[in-house]
């Protein structure tokens, strides 16, 4: 296991992602799972199906667009390494206990090539990097004071005060590495007895002229490593690093 | 500062979940709903919530799903987990879950009880592991063994457990208690039990069956 | 002697098996009795009893390499159920594929301490499949 910053980090899930411009076919999903299935034992169909409703002006009939695609999870015996082949996506996921950026990098690269080797170059739309956190928080009293754990949540009136549940996203541009950063924070149900749970998800993507070779997906892929950690840290207070156990430097 | 009030009511959804609601869709203008397909946009749900479809119900698809889905229920707490514990614990679904061990017509494991088993285990963080086993309608069953005397306790939907013990006491006429209740309150109803007898490596000390 | 599945024996961490659950003696939401086989019915000592017990289990019922059967004394499965205030009754029904087969009747359905009582205190002996050739 590489070395990582806490002994405990709250990632629930770290995924990168490719999106082509070009659909493979059904038989190309099913190559590829067979190329990786002694990676990802454990395989099984996968549908998606987006609906898009179209609120027309007064008058005028709305429009229900439904559109269904099929793809393959294959995964671990553990479920915690999971890749999700869609028509025109490549989804790569580490579940909970995250191994380290070293260890997840290596593998992405690793099964990046078998699905070279076994599809072929195919456009890329978008290189995306997400991971979220569930930072779990002991409830010693009634009313958790967030703030003192976190840095992003809504600004609220003072005559509004006292919150059941919030969410909030945020979009910025990260235009030194060429990325927007599409930031949710929220509270959450928590796993665990006696504590209330937030969630912190940043997802860092690429959609305008990403990379194509290798080397330069892996450099930006890097980069947004650097990136990630920055506002993961930024979202941050001291009181919430001691949740995570720093290791020791 | 404003803080957030932890209630024990449950809240309707998750924010994980929300969106504006179909049935507003109608009444609101077309900006607002670009607006809010644009947000539910952005709050993607991760590649763990992909479920795999569930054509055909054979009992093989049925065993992997439930241990599939409990060990990705797992991965969500897996940072508060020693990684040998969930090792073994997986370990341990895996064998109740051979299907040429099963009996017919027996559900395998309910997902609500399995998270109530999750929340039950991180809070009491016994020392030795229970032995497990599955009700006919797929509920976790935990078993303590420490020489005759007996913990079970059976994990149930909606964060419920019902447990019973057995103390002999170097006789043959045991102590018997049982008790269902919120998981919240397990630690609490166990107390008077010395449950320590049970959880703890000191007093580890069981007859293999004959 | 009541077949009892590898789920609902009660192990230690290490798949050890200890016993039962009380589990095993659990009426299904279908089932109005317990079933299980008199040993009395079949001829011979009390291992030949065991032996042909076990394998008409294995002619009807669907039996996993790793499950156990469960030996019990009437007078004390009774004596088990009476502490926990059930006057149960332990019925011969005989059927087309088991001439050994019968009963346990009005056992209540939700007494998690008889149950466990039954598991702990009635049947006491444990058979491994595997120990029956």
């Amino acid at each position: 296991m590489s070395e990582q910053p806490y002994k405990q980090p709250p990632i629930t899930e770290a995924v990168i992602e490719l999106r082509f411009a070009t659909a493979i076919e059904a038989d190309d999903i099913t190559k590829v799972s067979a190329a990786l299935k002694p990676l990802y034992p454990l395989q099984q169909p996968i549908r998606g199906i987006e609906v898009r409703l179209n609120v027309p002006p007064p008058g005028q009939q709305g429009v229900t667009a439904a559109h269904e695609t099929h793809g393959s999870r294959l995964s671990t015996e553990d479920q915690t390494q999971i890749v999700l082949a869609w028509p025109a996506q490549f989804v790569f996921s580490q579940l909970a206990p995250y191994p380290g950026w070293d260890v997840f990098f290596e593998r992405f690269c690793r099964d990046w090539a078998a699905w070279k080797r076994t599809l072929g170059y195919r456009k890329i739309t978008r290189i995306g990097v997400r991971y979220i956190n569930r930072i779990d928080i002991p409830a010693t009293a009634p009313i958790i004071e967030h703030e003192e754990y976190l840095n992003i949540y809504p600004h609220m009136p003072t005559e509004l005060q006292s919150l059941m549940a919030y969410s909030v996203v945020a979009q910025l541009p990260l235009p030194d590495i060429g990325c927007i950063l599409t930031l949710n924070s929220s509270s959450a149900p928590s796993q665990l007895l006696g504590h209330a749970a937030f969630i912190v998800d940043q997802d860092i993507g690429k959609d305008d002229d990403p990379p194509q070779s290798d080397e330069e997906i892996y450099a930006l892929l890097n980069q947004i490593r650097v990136k990630k950690n920055e506002v993961f840290e930024a979202c941050i207070t001291p009181r919430a690093r001691e949740l995570f156990k720093p290791c020791q430097v | 500062m404003s803080g957030l009030i932890i209630t024990p009511r449950r809240l309707s959804g998750t924010t994980a979940n929300w969106t504006m609601g179909a049935s507003l869709h109608s009444a609101l203008s077309t900006e607002t709903n670009i607006i809010a397909n644009w947000l539910d946009e952005l709050r993607r749900p991760s590649s763990a919530s992909v479920t795999p479809t569930t054509e055909g119900q054979s009992l093989e698809r049925r065993v992997f799903d439930a241990l599939a889905d409990a060990k990705v229920s797992t991965s969500k707490v897996a940072m508060h987990l020693e990684r040998d514990l969930r090792d073994r614990l997986f370990r341990q679904l895996d064998s109740l879950h051979e299907t040429d061990q099963w009996e017919e017509d027996d559900e395998p494991l309910n997902h609500a009880s399995f998270q109530t088993f999750l929340k039950a285990i991180l809070t009491i963080r016994p020392a030795r592991r229970p032995g497990l086993g599955l009700s006919h309608t797929g509920n976790l069953i935990a078993a303590w063994t420490t020489a005759r005397d007996r913990l079970t306790i059976e994990f149930l939907p909606n964060d419920r457990v019902s447990w019973v013990l057995a103390r002999y006491d170097d006789t043959d006429e045991p102590a018997r208690f049982a008790g269902q209740t919120n998981v919240s309150e397990l630690v609490e109803g166990l107390a008077p039990h010395r449950p320590d007898h049970w959880f703890s490596h000191a007093s580890k000390s069981h007859e293999p069956s004959q | 002697m009541r077949y009892v599945p590898w789920g609902k024996l009660r192990r230690d961490e290490d798949d050890n098996v200890l016993g039962f659950l009380g589990e095993a003696f659990k009426l299904k939401p279908h089932e109005d009795s317990l079933s299980v086989n008199w040993l009395e019915y079949f001829e011979g000592e009390r291992e030949v009893k065991i032996q042909a017990s076990v394998k008409t289990f294995r002619s009807t019922l669907k039996v996993g390499a790793k499950s156990a059967f469960g030996v019990g004394n009437v007078a004390k499965i009774k004596e088990v159920c009476r502490a926990r205030g059930a006057t149960v009754r332990i019925v011969y029904e005989p059927i087309d594929e088991n001439q050994s087969h019968s009963g346990i009747r009005r056992l209540p359905r939700d007494d998690t301490m008889l149950l466990d009582s039954l598991a702990a205190d009635a049947f006491v002996e444990l058979i491994h499949n595997t120990a029956i050739p």
